[in-house]
């Protein structure tokens, strides 16, 4: 049986409510969700829970999904969705969460009595993460990582995003432009 | 392949998405073109450092929280939730320092302790009027004042 028929077979059993079979098909996708919610979002810990939610939302939707695409394109689009409406409310409420403002005080407090942060490389990631991607509208952003990260195909993007391969095309061009500027001018920066 | 049109392909070729006989013809110029090659390179170096940047992470205990995830009652209606963060962040704060939120006796020194605001150079934290609403920021100041 190919990958493809299984997967089928997967998602038949998962939509009449096996979750053994949905399990399977979250331990099979997990990993690109997660990277890809971390690249939008630009927080890994944050990832996490979003990526949970995605599949959570997967699960409640699958009496609705077709197969007209595969359960990945469906995946990749729930995950899309999903990390523009935590941004939004992000932008919107000026939220702060509370293990947020734990990591906030105890890196401040750290850093008050000299001691090493232990989340130092974490943040030095999250920062550089920032500094390359984080000049993109969000947009080119996802089809940049849809392509680098979870080596989607043009027209995977297209599905994923609904928009036109050409589109694809063009957001992806602006975007590898930008952040290769981004890291050259990191790398610059790095060298003074 | 004169150059510029291999520039044109060149995200393309990198992305696997370039069909015979282009793609023969790209894999020509590179070979020969210096600029090209580098340019390829970079673009290499570009998915090098954002998988390093986000890394793949094992999935121990990813699959068991979703599955826990999806047996939990379904969250409240979304105007419900900031109402409840609101309450909840509060409810947070005042059990962090000790206090009791209908303690009518203690409000007034309730509502000094709960504003950290502008300290004037003193350190002491001021007290405001407590219809007044507390934002993100304001919460973080204060718990840094705090702490």
């Amino acid at each position: 049986m190919s990958d493809t028929q299984d997967e089928f077979r997967l998602v038949g059993l998962a939509r009449e409510g096996d979750r053994q079979a949905f399990g399977e098909l979250v331990r099979r996708h997990a990993s690109n969700v997660r990277r890809l919610a971390a690249g939008i979002l630009g927080d890994a810990s944050e990832a996490e829970d979003a990526a949970q939610e995605v599949f959570v939302k997967a699960w409640r939707g699958l009496k609705g999904f077709k197969s007209e695409s595969s359960f990945s394109t469906w995946v990749h689009r729930i995950t899309v969705n999903h990390c523009r409406d935590v941004l939004r409310r992000r932008r919107r409420g000026g939220w702060l969460t509370l293990d947020g403002l734990i990591e906030v005080v105890a890196g401040r407090r750290a850093m008050d009595e000299g001691k090493p942060d232990e989340t130092a490389g974490e943040t030095d990631a999250k920062d550089e993460l920032r500094q390359v991607l984080g000049g993109l509208p969000e947009d080119y952003r996802t089809v940049l990582l849809l392509r680098e990260l979870n080596g989607l195909s043009y027209e995977e993007i297209a599905r994923t995003m609904r928009v036109t391969v050409d589109s694809v095309k063009a957001r992806l061009k602006r975007a590898r432009r930008a952040a290769l500027a981004a890291a050259r001018h990191l790398e610059a920066g790095d060298d003074v | 392949m004169r150059h510029e049109d291999a520039m044109e392909h060149l995200d393309a070729f990198c992305d696997g998405e370039l069909a015979a006989p282009l793609k023969g013809e790209m894999e020509g110029h590179v070979k020969e073109c210096g600029e090209c090659a580098a340019a390829l390179a970079e673009r290499a170096a570009l998915t090098e450092r954002l998988a390093r940047l986000i890394p793949p992470r094992p999935a121990e205990g990813f699959v068991e929280g979703v599955l826990n995830r999806i047996d939990a009652p379904r969250p409240a209606p979304r105007w419900l939730v900031p109402a409840f963060a609101t309450g909840l962040a509060a409810a947070s704060v005042l059990i962090v320092f000790g206090l009791s939120p209908v303690d009518s006796d203690s409000s007034e020194k309730s509502a000094d302790i709960l504003w950290a605001g502008e300290n004037n150079g003193t350190g002491k934290l001021q007290a405001i009027d407590r219809s007044e609403k507390m934002s993100a920021d304001q919460v973080l100041s204060f718990l840094l004042e705090a702490s």
